[in-house]
């Protein structure tokens, strides 16, 4: 059956395209057979009229051949293609409406797709699975890596196992072709040609690739045999990396690179658009397990304790998954006893694992399905505008159908005409959205995801996304043209043909249900907005509760070069002493963390004297700075002191604490002289300073204790100098690095930016939902605008008459523009006053995003209302200001 | 599509198992396959020959025929029909189908 059709389908596409081919065939074959009829009996007029009827047949077997109802449509494509070209007017309208709508879908789509939909690009990724423990009520002590995740079950789940865990159940599991393990690296020293920078990388086992299947671009992957103890230490690169630094220089492979002190030779690099089992991390470089010791010295990778390791497996082909886990899990339950960890009823869950572990795209989901909602909005909006187009433009063609009608067209023929028509505009429209999609996607990529440690996701405009984007238009084009194409072919064409149409025109209420419905949801969008504004208003103002500006950040890490403890400290300080030399540098210091870039430090401590329940102890957060960071910060020094020179490794442990700090633990007394207890040592409180913001704005600032990193060499690493700047901060960075180069060039010097800098990166994610929801509401109010605009400019058209009258009685120009003004405010009244409750009921869904202003904010809701209503005057402006030159003499001449 | 239009006095379905079977016989043109059935049928079936072209230009196209383009015995350019593998499965069904219809048609009538 399926074989006969395929034939068919064969042959008439080939004919399709020689038409003239098959009719010359038909007569051909026509005129050989009449010319041996002829023979035989002897007159063409016999042998035609034994023939039968010639037309029959050439019609008969050019519907054969033909591709019958699509050649229709064709027929009814090319007609629409002539009706749009012809007004021109509602064709700009109508496909820049659906482009805008149709565009701002496919872009956030395209976000979509990138970060939550699409595959690892590997061979079967079906087979993939991200291996998890589950439990309940988990205790967990020496675990990194994954966070641990409520399931809807009430059950814990979480990814990161040990290195022996791992091992056996590589060794050990049936069902899987291929059990592989890896963890990111972060803020890795690399040194290529004799430029240091940090870099984030993943160790992997050594049939990770074999697992996943992927192949080098260049070189070479990682194998098993770079896997072994011994072996030669190897690395394969991204291809980010390779463009970034290697300018795409195919010399790469065999260079040698220094990963934390150790050379590695490069002997891969890795497609484009793969950076490892996760999708969009950041990525520059992998290397095996057995680089452990090295890269990651002193990790116990033999230890049961300490879980760190996350696990992807490929199912084999024909495996039972419910065996595969059954079997994982016999092997997982009797590691958790022996371990430090505590899990109730512990077991193994598998994960679809065809897209990677979910790890930090999860964080992107709610942002993105939220940013879908709107942009489904803004499309609705886009619809209803159309839809009232079509209304009012059926009712111009009216004349046009119904003679249709008379001369036979069949209703449905009718209606699939004018859908066809919608199709052509929302496929314009499709088309266009596409690329004002991949225009905006650029912007969208370059605001989001700027800086080195941004998440690299391969957004591009693939099958899916097209394929949307067609659904999407299809779609629109059955919603917004279905109503008006039925209503337009159920005219009667008695009375279509009878009359002119102005004075007959319809009243449009449906249009005015439509512009209604429109301003509704673009209060909607606009209320959000407003309050996603007002929440980056909000977070500018906040005071961090030290002066940001005029002050210049960066980072560096002297271990990764050799240098340890006590050296390290005195590298540090020759670095703040140079600096402090610059030229307009006013003064230098340092911590071990930056003042709001999310990192956060924090423990535990007891007071001396106060009795606290056994293993109980008090929390702050700790921040280990160098001398006169206080007075560098510009956070006021409320009692005491701040730290000095003094304050060194011999000297007695001394502390400083916040505000906060004091009233939570020394209920608002004067803390300086008093003591806290961290393990066995006691450490002085020798000043208290004001509350200022450590890892975040939105929270209030953490009860903090300030320590001098030189007390404790042991626990320095890599530091942030703060350099205050008398000139602006950004003029000594060329300076800066010259200084820092000059001491060491293995030091590699990184996120070298001004912390005001730093401040807006920290807030940029709100900003960004902002200004993207802000584009989005400014879409939807400019669409409603254009709705209102062209409702009015038709109630006007058909009232000319009335409003001449009306002139022509003495009403004067004013009430004329009022009347007509009016209108469109109730209109937008009536929009405004069904979504303003609507409003209240669904700004809730993006509370998470918001700060400093509450969801059902009364202010910005009436912003919105008020922004709303002056866009409707505007719009309503120009049809009022036609019905005012209404000529009051010409309407009673034609009425 | 109007495909079984009156076929000239033909059962509905049997002009098809006709050409089919006519074509065993070698590659035709449309001309001799009308007179072949005409001449074997010694003139009782009569072939319209509006409704035969037709037929031909479906059994082709559901694959049953092939056709392409040759001289005729007469030096004209003429189509020619060949019966398909295809084809010729469905005659054998055709035929088989025919034979039990038409004996049960001769039981009943001579019953």
């Amino acid at each position: 059956m399926f074989r006969e059709w395929a034939t068919a389908l064969r042959l008439r596409l080939r004919t399709l395209f020689r038409r003239r081919q098959l009719d010359q065939d038909l007569e051909d074959e026509l005129a050989f057979h009449l010319a041996m009829k002829t023979e035989k009996l002897g007159t063409e007029d016999l042998a035609r009229r034994q023939f039968g009827n010639v037309t029959w047949f050439r019609e008969t077997c050019r519907e054969l051949w033909g591709l019958g109802r699509l050649e229709v449509l064709w027929q009814d494509i090319r007609y629409g293609a002539r009706l749009l070209r012809r007004s021109p007017g509602f064709t700009t309208v109508a496909v820049l409406s659906l482009a805008l709508g149709i565009g701002a879908n496919t872009l956030i789509f395209s976000l979509v797709n990138a970060v939550l939909l699409k595959s690892l690009p590997v061979p079967n990724p079906q087979e993939l699975r991200v291996v998890n423990w589950s439990g309940w009520n988990p205790a967990l002590s020496n675990y990194f890596g994954s966070g641990i995740r409520n399931m809807p079950s009430g059950q814990s789940a979480a990814a990161s196992f040990s290195y022996p865990a791992y091992r056996e159940f590589r060794d050990r599991c049936a069902g899987f072709s291929e059990v592989f393990a890896f963890q990111e690296l972060y803020n890795v020293s690399f040194i290529h040609r004799g430029e240091a920078f940090t870099s984030n990388g993943l160790i992997v086992s050594g049939n990770l690739f074999r697992g996943l299947g992927v192949q080098a671009l260049l070189g070479r992957t990682i194998a098993a045999e770079d896997d072994r103890p011994g072996a030669a230490p190897v690395v394969v690169v991204t291809y980010a990396w390779w463009e970034r630094y290697s300018a795409l220089d195919p010399g790469v492979l065999g260079q040698t690179v220094m990963l934390n002190g150790t050379g590695y030779t490069i002997v891969g690099v890795l497609p484009r658009g793969f950076t490892g089992p996760q999708a969009g991390a950041p990525i520059d470089f992998l290397v095996p397990m057995a680089a452990q010791p090295q890269i990651l010295p002193g990790w116990p990778l033999e230890s049961p304790q300490h879980w760190w390791l996350q696990i992807m497996a490929r199912l084999q082909p024909g495996a039972d998954e419910r065996q595969a886990q059954a079997a994982l899990q016999v092997l997982f339950v009797p590691m958790v006893k022996p371990s430090n960890q505590k899990i109730d009823r512990p077991g193994i869950l598998l994960e679809d694992g065809r897209s990677g572990p979910l790890g930090f795209r999860g964080r992107l989901k709610e942002p993105l399905l939220l940013l879908m909602g709107v942009v489904g909005l803004v499309l609705m909006i886009a619809c209803a505008n159309l839809a009232s187009l079509l209304l009012a433009r059926g009712a111009a063609r009216e004349h046009e159908m119904a003679l249709r009608a008379a001369i036979g067209a069949g209703r449905f023929r009718l209606i699939r005409q004018l859908l066809t028509e919608n199709l052509l505009v929302s496929l314009a429209g499709g088309g266009l959205g596409l690329v004002l999609a991949s225009w905006g996607r650029m912007f969208v990529l370059n605001f989001f995801l700027p800086g080195e440690d941004a998440p690299r996701f391969d957004v591009q405009t693939d099958s899916r996304v097209l394929v949307f984007a067609l659904a999407v238009s299809v779609l629109t084009a059955l919603v917004f043209g279905l109503v008006p194409a039925l209503r337009a072919a159920r005219n009667d064409p008695a009375a279509g043909l009878k009359g002119g149409s102005a004075q007959r025109a319809p009243r449009l209420r449906l249009g005015k249900v439509l512009v209604v419905a429109q301003v509704c949801l673009s209060l909607l969008l606009l209320a959000g907005a407003g309050l996603l504004l007002r929440t980056v208003i909000n977070l500018w103002r906040v005071d961090p509760g030290f002066r940001a500006e005029g002050v210049l950040l960066f980072r560096l890490n002297a271990k990764t070069a050799g240098y340890k403890g006590r050296q390290l400290v005195d590298f540090y300080e020759r670095v703040r002493e140079s600096v402090a030399a610059i030229p307009g540098v006013r003064a230098v210091t340092l911590s071990d963390n930056a003042l709001l870039s999310g990192a956060v430090s924090a423990g535990g401590f007891t007071i001396p004297g106060r009795a606290l329940k056994p293993g109980k102890h008090l929390q702050a957060h700790h921040l280990r700075v160098g001398d006169s960071f206080l007075a560098t910060m510009g956070i006021p020094l409320l009692l005491g002191r701040d730290f000095t020179p003094a304050d060194n490794e011999s000297a007695p442990k001394v502390v400083v604490v916040n505000e906060s700090f004091a009233r939570a633990f020394f209920a608002g007394d004067n803390p300086v002289g008093k003591a806290i207890r961290m393990g066995e040592t006691d450490l002085q409180i020798v000043g208290m300073c004001g509350d200022a913001k450590y890892d975040s704005l939105t929270r209030a600032a953490p009860r903090t204790i300030y320590f001098p990193y030189r007390q404790a060499p042991d626990w320095v690493g890599a530091m942030y100098f703060e350099v205050r700047t008398a000139v602006p901060p950004l003029t000594v960075a060329p300076a800066i690095r010259r200084t820092v180069a000059a001491l060491d060039r293995n030091a590699p010097l990184t996120h070298l930016k001004t912390q005001t800098a730093q401040i807006e990166q920290s807030i940029s994610p709100y900003r960004l939902f902002a200004v993207l929801c802000g584009f989005f509401a400014g879409l939807a109010l400019l669409l409603s605008g254009v709705g209102l605009y062209g409702v009015m400019a038709y109630v006007v058209a058909r009232r000319s008459g009335e409003i001449g009258v009306r002139m022509a009685l003495g009403a004067a120009r004013g009430d004329v523009l009022w009347m007509v003004l009016r209108e469109a405010l109730l209109l937008a009244g009536a929009g405004a006053a069904l979504g303003v409750p609507a409003a209240l009921a669904v700004t809730r869904v993006v509370r998470s995003s918001l700060f400093g202003v509450e969801p059902r904010d009364p202010a910005t809701l009436a912003g919105a209302v008020a922004v709303l209503l002056a866009v409707a005057a505007m719009a309503a402006w120009i049809p009022a200001y036609r019905a005012t030159r209404v000529d009051p003499a010409a309407t009673l001449r034609s009425e | 599509m109007g495909e079984t239009k009156d076929s000239g006095g033909l059962l509905q379905g049997t002009l098809d198992m006709l050409i089919l079977k006519t074509l065993t016989r070698g590659p035709m043109h449309g001309y001799s396959i009308a007179e072949f059935i005409q001449d074997t049928s010694t003139g009782v079936l009569r072939v319209e020959e509006g409704a035969l072209y037709p037929a031909l230009h479906r059994l082709e196209l559901r694959g049953w025929l092939a056709s392409e383009w040759g001289v005729s015995e007469n030096n004209r350019r003429a189509k020619y029909y060949r019966l398909t593998a295809a084809g010729r499965k469905q005659l054998a069904a055709e035929s088989s189908t025919w034979r039990r219809l038409s004996s049960a048609v001769i039981r009943v009538m001579e019953a």
